[in-house]
């Protein structure tokens, strides 16, 4: 099981939905309040099929996720970012953002499935990218002053994210307007 | 696992799928669907669930609420 920490419910819940507040915890099973979420099938099971899949984004009609194991070589292990369009159940082609040598650690995606933010290990380093699909274009975002990011969440227009970094051993959240 | 709408300040809990165990989640800006990160038979999954008519619809700002009233003429 990943020991990485959940850092979103609270911290950046602001930047979800804004109206509603997300709470992770171990609770009994009983006192479920009148109607109830509905698993969406057909989807579910067309990610279970994909492999494994962690570090999940919703936004619009979008889901990214860090997949391993699904795509044109199965179980090799290796993991990639996914971009599933959740109104045609199709994955979309995210052409110069994988790497064979990089390992995903963190993607945010935005409403119009057009941003994607992400988090990477690459030769030793850890580092805050932004992909624009319609331009195929990968561009590192440094941080100010440096740090280590660990996990990254895009706001629903892709104007601004929100990055967890560690920094002289303290975690923190830092705010990135992005053009 | 728990929801509550901020807006109308009713909780929403539901039981989880069987044997997993929830790590992460993301709740779309809308407020209309939720993806759930489960470890379960050791591997981690994502499932999704519809939300709609749950949660009060955060929108945009700008955008008209179907059933709102008519703009203009």
């Amino acid at each position: 099981m990943s020991g990485q920490p959940s850092p979103w419910a609270g911290a950046l819940a602001p930047l979800g939905a804004r109206g509603a507040l997300v709470l992770l915890g171990c609770l009994a099973l009983g006192g479920c309040l009148g109607a109830m979420p509905v698993p969406q099938q057909g989807l579910n099971r067309q990610l279970e099929q994909a492999g494994s899949n962690r570090q999940p984004s919703l936004a619009g009609r979008w889901l990214a996720v860090i997949n391993a194991g699904g795509g044109l070589s199965p179980g090799d292990g290796r993991e990639r970012v996914l971009l599933l369009d959740l109104e045609r159940q199709l994955p979309v082609p995210l052409p110069g953002l994988n790497r064979p040598d990089a390992q995903p650690l963190s993607v945010s995606v935005d409403a119009s499935g057009e941003r994607l933010a992400l988090v990477r290990h690459l030769d030793g380093r850890t580092e805050l990218l932004l992909y624009r699909r319609s331009l195929q274009s990968l561009q590192p975002i440094p941080l100010v002053p440096p740090g280590v990011p660990l996990a990254v969440q895009l706001r629903a227009d892709g104007r601004e994210l929100a990055v967890q970094v560690s920094r002289n051993g303290l975690w923190q959240v830092d705010l990135i307007q992005i053009p | 696992m728990l929801l509550e709408d901020r807006v109308t300040g009713r909780p929403l809990r539901f039981p989880l799928p069987a044997g997993s165990q929830p790590e992460q989640l993301s709740l779309a800006p809308d407020g209309q669907r939720l993806a759930l990160q489960l470890w379960r038979d050791g591997r981690q999954q994502v499932e999704l669930f519809d939300l709609s008519g749950l949660l009060e619809r955060d929108l945009p700002p700008g955008l008209r609420v179907a059933g709102g009233e008519r703009q203009g003429p």
